[in-house]
C-alpha cells in the first residue's frame, strides 16, 4: 500500500550542491540554493514599464514576485520568467553563507502557461518571447521545453541580435544547472 | 546586465512592501495576511539550533503529525524548509491545542536573526480555492481514536472567518467533558486551546503549557 508523504524537510545547510534542486508538493515547486558569502548573488530583475528594478540584495528580505510579471534571477535562469502563478523569493545571509528560497505556486490550479522571454539588455526591446503552455501538471515538460528554447536562441546570433539596436544578447542558460553545457556553464556564472 | 534598463524611480515607489521582512510592512503579516495566491504569517521569534522560542509562547519546537503509522515527532530547526502535505492532520506543542487539517499544503521556514537577534518564522499556504476546508480534530491521546471534528469550508466563506470559527469550536470541545471522554479508553482529553494565547481562559492558559 502506498503511504501518503505526510510532509518534506529541505535542509538548507545541507544542501548536496550550492544550486540544491527543485521539489514537488502538492500546491507548490520548491527550489533551494545555498551558496558563499563571496559569490555573486543570485538577483532579482523585474520588468515593470519603462524599464526593470533591481532588487537590492539584502542580508534578509522575502519579496513576492506576483503572477505574469517578468523576471530574470541572475545565475539562476537565463531569460526572462513570467507564468500564471505567484513566486516568492526569500534571500538570507547567514556567517558564511547564503541560502535562497523560490517558491511557484499556491493554487496549482491557477498555473497553467509560462512565458520565456529575452528583451535587449541595452534598449529594453524584446528579442524573443515563446509561451509554453501546460504551466503546473506540465511543469517537468516545461523544464525541457525551456531548456530546447535556450539552445535555439543560442544556435544562431541573428535570434539573438536586437532588432532597434542591433545588439548581440549574451548566450543563455536553462533553470537546472546539470543540464548546462560548457558554454551555458560560462555564461551562468557571468550573468 | 540590465543596468542601461534600470528605472529612475526608488523601488518602494513602484513597489509598496516589496520586502516583507522591511520592519514597516512586517507587521502587516504577524497574524496572517492573504496576498495573492497564498496566505503569509510572518513573525519574529528566537531561531537557533537550540529550538523555536516565542516571546509569549516559549518553546514550541515540537511539531507532531499524525498518520497510518501513529504520530511522528519532528522538531522545528533553523534552515530548513518544512512542507506539510495537504490532509495530514499536525499539532504543534503549546503553539495551538487542537490537530489542524488543511486541504492546503503549509510551508514553514524558521531563518535566524543576526548577531542573536530575533529571527523570522514563515508560516504559508496556498489560499483557498472553492471546495478546500479547514479541519480541527482532536484524538484520544491514549488510543488515538477521533473525539470531535469540525470543518470550515475555508474557500467558500473565505479565510477571514477562520479565528473565529477557530475560538468558538476550541470552546465547544472545552464546554463538555463528554467531547473529550474516549468512548473507546475511557481517556479524558485536556482541553484545547487556541492560537492566539491572548484570548486563553486560565484553564485554556494551564492546557497550553501541558501540551
Amino acid at each position: 500500500m502506498h503511504k501518503p508523504d505526510l510532509f518534506y524537510d529541505i535542509p538548507l545547510k545541507h544542501l548536496a550542491s550550492p544550486y540544491g534542486g527543485w521539489h514537488e508538493s502538492v500546491d507548490y515547486f520548491c527550489w533551494s540554493g545555498r551558496f558563499d558569502v563571496t559569490d555573486k548573488p543570485l538577483t532579482v530583475w523585474e520588468k515593470v514599464e519603462g524599464g526593470v528594478i533591481k532588487l537590492p540584495d539584502k542580508p534578509v528580505l522575502m519579496h513576492i514576485i506576483p503572477a505574469g510579471r517578468p523576471h530574470h534571477i541572475d545565475h539562476l535562469f537565463g531569460y526572462w520568467h513570467s507564468c500564471d502563478a505567484d513566486k516568492f523569493f526569500i534571500r538570507k545571509v547567514d556567517g558564511e553563507q547564503v541560502y535562497y528560497v523560490l517558491v511557484v505556486g499556491g493554487t496549482k490550479a491557477l498555473h497553467r502557461r509560462d512565458t520565456v522571454a529575452w528583451y535587449c539588455p541595452q534598449c529594453g526591446t524584446e528579442i524573443a518571447h515563446h509561451v509554453v503552455e501546460g504551466g503546473a501538471p506540465k511543469w517537468n515538460e516545461f523544464l525541457e521545453r525551456q531548456l530546447d528554447l535556450i539552445r535555439r536562441f543560442n544556435a544562431d546570433e541573428a535570434s539573438r541580435r536586437c532588432s532597434s539596436c542591433g545588439f548581440v544578447h549574451p548566450l543563455s542558460y536553462g533553470l537546472r544547472p546539470e543540464d548546462d553545457w560548457a558554454l551555458e556553464r560560462e555564461m551562468r556564472a557571468i550573468w | 546586465m540590465f543596468r542601461n534598463l534600470i528605472v529612475d524611480q526608488p523601488i518602494e515607489r513602484l513597489f509598496e512592501d516589496w520586502d516583507l521582512l522591511d520592519d514597516h510592512v512586517i507587521k502587516k503579516f504577524s497574524t496572517f495576511l492573504p496576498m495573492g495566491q497564498s496566505i503569509y504569517g510572518i513573525r519574529r521569534r528566537r531561531v537557533s539550533s537550540e529550538g523555536i522560542i516565542d516571546p509569549k509562547k516559549g518553546n514550541f519546537s515540537d511539531r507532531y503529525k499524525l498518520g497510518p503509522d501513529g504520530v511522528i515527532l519532528t522538531d522545528k530547526q533553523e534552515l530548513v524548509l518544512h512542507i506539510v502535505t495537504s490532509g495530514t492532520p499536525h499539532h504543534t506543542a503549546h503553539n495551538y491545542g487542537y490537530w489542524h487539517i488543511n486541504d492546503k499544503d503549509e510551508l514553514y521556514l524558521q531563518l535566524p536573526g543576526s548577531e542573536g537577534g530575533l529571527g523570522y518564522s514563515f508560516t504559508i499556504m496556498g489560499t483557498p480555492k472553492t471546495t478546500d476546508t479547514d479541519r480541527m480534530v482532536w484524538y484520544c491521546q491514549v488510543c488515538r481514536t477521533l473525539l470531535f471534528e469540525r470543518l470550515l469550508e475555508t474557500g467558500r466563506v473565505g479565510f477571514h472567518s477562520f479565528w473565529k470559527w477557530e475560538e468558538a469550536t476550541v470552546r465547544e470541545f472545552n464546554s463538555d467533558e463528554h467531547n473529550r471522554r474516549c468512548p473507546e479508553c475511557g481517556d479524558v482529553h485536556p482541553l484545547g486551546y487556541v492560537w492566539n494565547s491572548a484570548k486563553d481562559t486560565p484553564e485554556e492558559r494551564l492546557a497550553r503549557m501541558a501540551w
